[in-house]
């Protein structure tokens, strides 16, 4: 009925693609102040803005932790693998590498539908194990326990548009296809460190596909604007939205190239037969580094932050002129699947919106994206941005961190019994896939009572 | 360009934005797996104010004020058990013996739409034994508390005179088939052990020997550690014992109804030997079993949940195994 509803008020307005929606205003952050992108013309380069952002005045207070457990204490020997140092050789990235596992499905955004319970398409969420509509950074940290390494010192929640099967079980119900596990980075090239500013308290937002303007044209015509200035013509350029694609994966191998989708528009299988069942497929999205330092969240959750763009004359990637660089998400999704008879079946929860709103068609799986919504305790956050980006404003050194290490000696707790008793903390074993309804998410038709729920061990 | 989005279809069910806190009903609970039986299933019937997303918690306490509840439980109620009407909550562990539980719906917190619970559930209550439950280790006096079950009077307690019940279970019918308990001291004892089987021919309070009781009316067995065992039947006094028994003593102790004869067995570093002679005599029937003391010590009791350090001769099994005939011993309830 909402799509009818939809369709009929864009045929009668004749709405263009880009689809202007309301989105309430989560009551922890300050309201949006626009910053507009502009980027340096001629041959003036652009400026990383090193000061103190002002966002910071209203961060949400600090919610620390003080319970013990979630970190294994111990020597992280440099450059054996958890810990390595920036050398520009073996250790070429500032990372810090984690790992959670999926927790529950929703359809609730407290970024873009916030205090909206089941107004959004379905999320599957990991990290936080309560996150919902109404969840804000203090809310995270209220309930803290999680699924990802470290527990309760990373409540962040993390979720993504659910996969889902129409009614694979013929019992009347769809099913979303539960994540075996997801890879968390926040990452920055080496020679980034020094101008980055660390991740602000309450900061959320959305990165891979954006919703409201799926084909990014909002972005392409700020280069264009861009491009337009004197003596600045074709001097940047549009990389991507952050959506790298789907990949197939045979053990630690990928198997082919990356597609942007799962099913290409003949109805083929993008990997021509190749990814067979028992490989994973995952989907990555990277996270846009650049922020107008204004801004703890914005409309719709796309506005505040940025994509690089190419600066072909200068011969590096940019942000906006005068913004602030942040480590930079990359979250990759592993799913397990039967074949392309399986993941070929699997469309994307907010594929038919962002459809919708793009004006065209999308294949399967085209609008990927992740939300985040920070919720870390700040102690172990500001820890690992120093000690693994090497965050210019906290003094820090880049190192390469894999395995959830946060310093030469710490290291959250990733294959151990948490102290909450969740063994191990994240389970990078256990695969779920399509095989039973009891493997995957089933999809409610309905999400508002009432409703009895059987409750059992 | 119209504002045009799902949420405004929505927003004529939807409650949000200011003005005051709308309320939450307090969710119905109910029993839907059978009365005793493990594992528990709840059912938390929830009406149009909850929407998938909202956090439900679950608290179970054996004693009905909940005041120090043994399991206290919060999940949020996700969309795929919104879908199903089924919730497995991480955590929760079917109560063993008398419970009591109870539940309500909680928001996040800083949810300005709602308030941030609702009120608690009704309360309902059960008992349940299970083949795996652990029976206690109970140290001390006055120990005068105890479950039983509904439709029979409670033993009587012995604390009275300091005297402690350390472990004591109870049928809610008579029991016809042979069986075996055992109880391992985890003190040394040096005074009276007390050691029951009622036939549950009369009163609960005259089944149990204790001294200086005098209404001892059915048929009542009691053991002290003195180094000979005596028995004393329909007794209103036991003798003292002057005998020692190490820690880790385990006696066994074997019912058979059949036969009407109780055997007591000692057993020590591995090595079995029978306590005294085989009582015979009894009633044909028991239906309680307990043992106490009359001091300060501790034991811990195997009905059968566990191996037993002796093996049971001429057939039969634990009390608690489920090859006896329902509804005996599978309603064993136990103290405290």
């Amino acid at each position: 009925m909402v799509k009818r509803l939809l369709s009929a008020l864009l045929a009668l307005f004749g709405a263009s693609a880009l689809v202007a929606q309301s989105f309430p205003q989560p009551p922890d952050v300050q309201a949006y102040v626009t910053v507009a992108p502009t980027y340096a013309s001629g041959l003036t380069a652009n400026v990383t803005n090193t000061g103190t952002p002002p966002a910071y005045a209203y961060q949400p207070a600090d919610i620390s932790s003080s319970q013990t457990g979630y970190v294994v204490v111990g020597a992280q020997p440099d450059n054996a693998g958890g810990f390595c140092t920036e050398n520009g050789t073996t250790c070429t990235e500032a990372k810090f590498r984690s790992h959670a596992d999926c927790t529950h499905t929703l359809k609730d955004d407290p970024i873009r539908n916030y205090g909206q319970p089941g107004l959004s398409h379905l999320h599957e969420f990991f990290g936080n194990r309560s996150v919902n509509s109404y969840s804000t950074y203090a809310s995270e940290r209220g309930r803290p326990a999680s699924n990802a390494a470290g527990g309760i010192l990373n409540g962040t929640g993390y979720w993504f548009p659910a996969p889902v099967k129409t009614n694979p079980f013929a019992d009347g119900h769809d099913y979303a296809v539960r994540c075996d596990y997801a890879v968390i980075y926040y990452t920055t090239e080496p020679t980034n460190s020094p101008s980055l500013v660390r991740i602000p308290r309450g900061l959320r937002y959305v990165l891979g596909t954006n919703m409201d303007d799926p084909d990014d044209l909002i972005v392409k015509a700020e280069i264009a604007a861009a491009n337009a200035q004197p003596g600045t013509g074709g001097r940047y350029s549009y990389e991507s939205n952050g959506f790298t694609g789907w990949y197939c994966l045979n053990g630690s191998n990928v198997v082919g190239v990356v597609h942007g989708f799962l099913k290409a528009s003949d109805n083929s299988d993008p990997w021509g037969g190749a990814c067979t069942t028992g490989m994973q497929i995952y989907a990555e999205a990277h996270g846009p580094p650049c922020w107008d330092g204004q801004n703890l969240w914005s409309p719709g959750g796309y506005k505040h932050l940025r994509q690089k763009i190419r600066d072909n004359t200068l011969g590096r990637d940019v942000c906006p002129n005068n913004w602030y660089e942040l480590p930079a998400l990359i979250i990759k999704v592993m799913f397990t699947h039967q074949g392309f008879s399986d993941y070929g079946s699997w469309r994307l929860s907010s594929d038919d919106m962002a459809a919708t709103n793009a004006g065209h068609s999308m294949r399967n799986g085209e609008s990927f994206h992740t939300d985040w919504l920070g919720g870390w305790d700040d102690a172990t956050f500001v820890e690992w941005q120093t000690n693994c980006l090497g965050v210019g404003s906290l003094g820090g050194t880049p190192h390469q961190c894999n395995d959830s290490v946060i310093s030469s000696t710490k290291r959250l707790i990733m294959g151990e019994t948490a102290p909450d008793g969740r063994s191990p903390q994240v389970d990078l074993v256990t695969t779920y896939g399509t095989s039973s309804a009891s493997k995957m998410f089933m999809v409610p038709s309905s999400s508002v009572g009432p409703k009895t729920m059987h409750v059992h061990p | 360009m119209l504002g045009i989005g799902f949420d405004i279809a929505n927003a004529i069910f939807r409650v949000s934005g200011g003005g005051a806190p709308a309320g939450l009903t307090a969710p119905v609970l109910s029993r839907s797996s059978s009365a005793g039986a493990a594992p528990l299933t709840l059912d938390a019937a929830l009406d149009s104010t909850i929407y998938a997303g909202f956090i439900l918690r679950l608290q179970i306490d054996n004693n009905s004020d909940f005041s120090s509840p043994e399991q206290d439980i919060t999940q949020i109620i996700d969309a795929a058990s919104w879908a199903a009407g089924d919730m497995t909550l991480a955590g929760f562990t079917t109560p063993s013996g008398l419970y009591y539980a109870r539940c309500r719906v909680e928001t996040a917190p800083g949810d300005p739409a709602h308030n941030t619970v609702s009120g608690w559930s009704n309360t309902i209550t059960d008992t349940i034994v299970s083949a795996s439950t652990v029976l206690n280790s109970v140290t001390g006096t006055n120990k005068s508390s105890f479950v039983t079950v509904s439709g029979s009077p409670a033993l009587a307690a012995i604390g009275t005179n300091g005297v402690g019940a350390a472990c004591m279970v109870r049928a809610n019918q008579t029991c016809t088939h042979k069986g075996q308990w055992e109880v391992t001291l985890t003190s040394a004892v040096s005074a009276t052990i007390y050691i029951v089987v009622d036939d549950g021919s009369t009163n609960y309070n005259g089944g149990f020997v204790a001294p200086g009781q005098s209404n001892s009316l059915g048929v009542c067995l009691g053991i002290s550690s003195s180094t000979v065992w005596s028995i004393n039947r329909a007794s209103t006094q036991l003798q003292s014992g002057s005998n020692t028994f190490a820690s880790g003593t385990i006696i066994s102790i074997v019912q058979d109804p059949t036969n009407g004869t109780l055997s007591f067995y000692v057993t020590n570093s591995g090595v079995t030997t029978q306590l005294g002679t085989t009582v015979s005599g009894n009633s044909s029937t028991f239906n309680t079993a307990s043992i106490g003391f009359n001091t300060n010590n501790s034991a811990s009791c195997n009905f059968g949940q566990s191996a037993f350090a002796r093996t049971l001769g001429g057939g039969g099994n634990g009390l608690w195994l489920s090859d006896f005939s329902l509804p005996c011993w599978r309603y064993l309830v136990r103290q405290p």
